[in-house]
């Protein structure tokens, strides 16, 4: 199960899937959330809990895409594509950090 | 080394250790409008990221701004990110990065269509009409005194298309060595064709070190490298 408390539908991460792969794309800004790495040693936890619980809602949200999307055994663990589609998706409905999908994304992207 | 997995991912943002970019290519200006208003979107949700602000998240573990952050990303060195993108972001109060191959800039304005349809630069109608399509080292100077510039190599190349040294040094240190002469200033990030990490080959993280460069942005990460 999706490490969420709010339930995603596989319809809808699906649909959310091909709603933000077929935008232009060769003009359009491509959201992503992206992971900060430390690669001299081990990253530093944020001590603020507001950025802490944004994090954690994106977290949880990211497990569950990945799981409906791209779930083991199907996709390797490492397989770097695999990662990227749900975080694509991730960052396509809810990059305000809510884990709702944004306002703005159109309801018929998200029924088509 | 850091595989980019789902549990990796997870458990970065668990602590806090993320940032939201937005990725563009060519912002022609007939799409100016738009793309002001989906600037101005982020800017009123978000606010901006300065280099000194990446530097000290990562020495800190601490965004220190009452909203996150957000940093839009203008890839390739195209003439309208010059002339369409930066305005924009300088009229809504947003501070933008701009990875360009620095081959796109050097290449005579005649032979600038080809050299993008050779390296995977991708056009759009606008950027058709016979005219200059990357932009010029002088914008790129302007740019990089209000916004932040880097490599994104020199051809626009994928580390698995550079394979010796002499490629690593045409592609890595080299550009970033030219923009510094240009700019004035220590070219602090790179990035591949393709957004490889670090990590998957020490042969191409060791030449990232070697040059100087602080981050690495990649498709699904902002890795700060080690120093040399």
């Amino acid at each position: 199960m999706p490490d969420t408390g709010h339930a995603i539908d596989p319809d809808q991460a699906n649909a959310l899937l091909r709603a933000c792969h077929t935008r232009r794309l060769d003009r359009e800004g491509i959201p992503m959330v992206l992971a900060l790495v430390d690669e001299r040693h081990e990253t530093v936890p944020s001590s603020n809990d507001r950025t802490r619980a944004d994090g954690t809602t994106l977290a949880d949200l990211l497990g569950a895409y990945a799981d409906i999307l791209v779930p083991p055994p199907i996709f390797r663990p490492d397989d770097e594509g695999a990662l990227i589609t749900a975080m694509q998706v991730l960052a396509y409905a809810h990059f305000s950090g809510s884990a709702e999908p944004d306002p703005g994304l159109g309801a018929t992207e998200l029924t088509r | 080394m850091s595989a980019p997995t789902v549990a990796s991912h997870k458990q970065a943002f668990r602590q806090g250790q993320l940032i939201r970019v937005v990725n563009y290519h060519s912002t022609p200006a007939g799409g100016a409008a738009a793309l002001e208003r989906e600037l101005a979107d982020y800017a009123q949700a978000f606010c901006p990221v300065t280099l000194e602000d990446l530097d000290a998240l990562f020495e800190t573990g601490e965004w220190h701004k009452d909203r996150p952050g957000v940093l839009p990303v203008f890839y390739e060195g195209y003439r309208n990110s010059a002339t369409v993108a930066a305005p924009l972001c300088e009229r809504v109060g947003l501070t933008a990065c701009f990875p360009v191959a620095t081959q796109f800039l050097s290449t005579p304005t005649e032979h600038q269509e080809a050299f993008a349809r050779a390296h995977w630069i991708y056009l759009v109608e606008e950027d058709l009409r016979g005219e200059r399509i990357a932009m010029t080292w002088e914008e790129l100077r302007d740019l990089s005194e209000r916004h932040i510039v880097f490599p994104h190599t020199a051809s626009h190349e994928g580390f698995d298309t550079v394979l010796d040294a002499a490629d690593l040094k045409r592609e890595v240190s080299d550009p970033k060595a030219e923009m510094d002469s240009v700019t004035g200033q220590d070219a602090a990030a790179f990035a591949w064709l393709h957004g490889s990490p670090y990590g998957r080959s020490p042969m191409h993280d060791r030449a990232l070190v070697d040059a100087g460069y602080r981050f690495l942005f990649s498709n699904t990460m902002i890795q700060r490298l080690p120093t040399a």
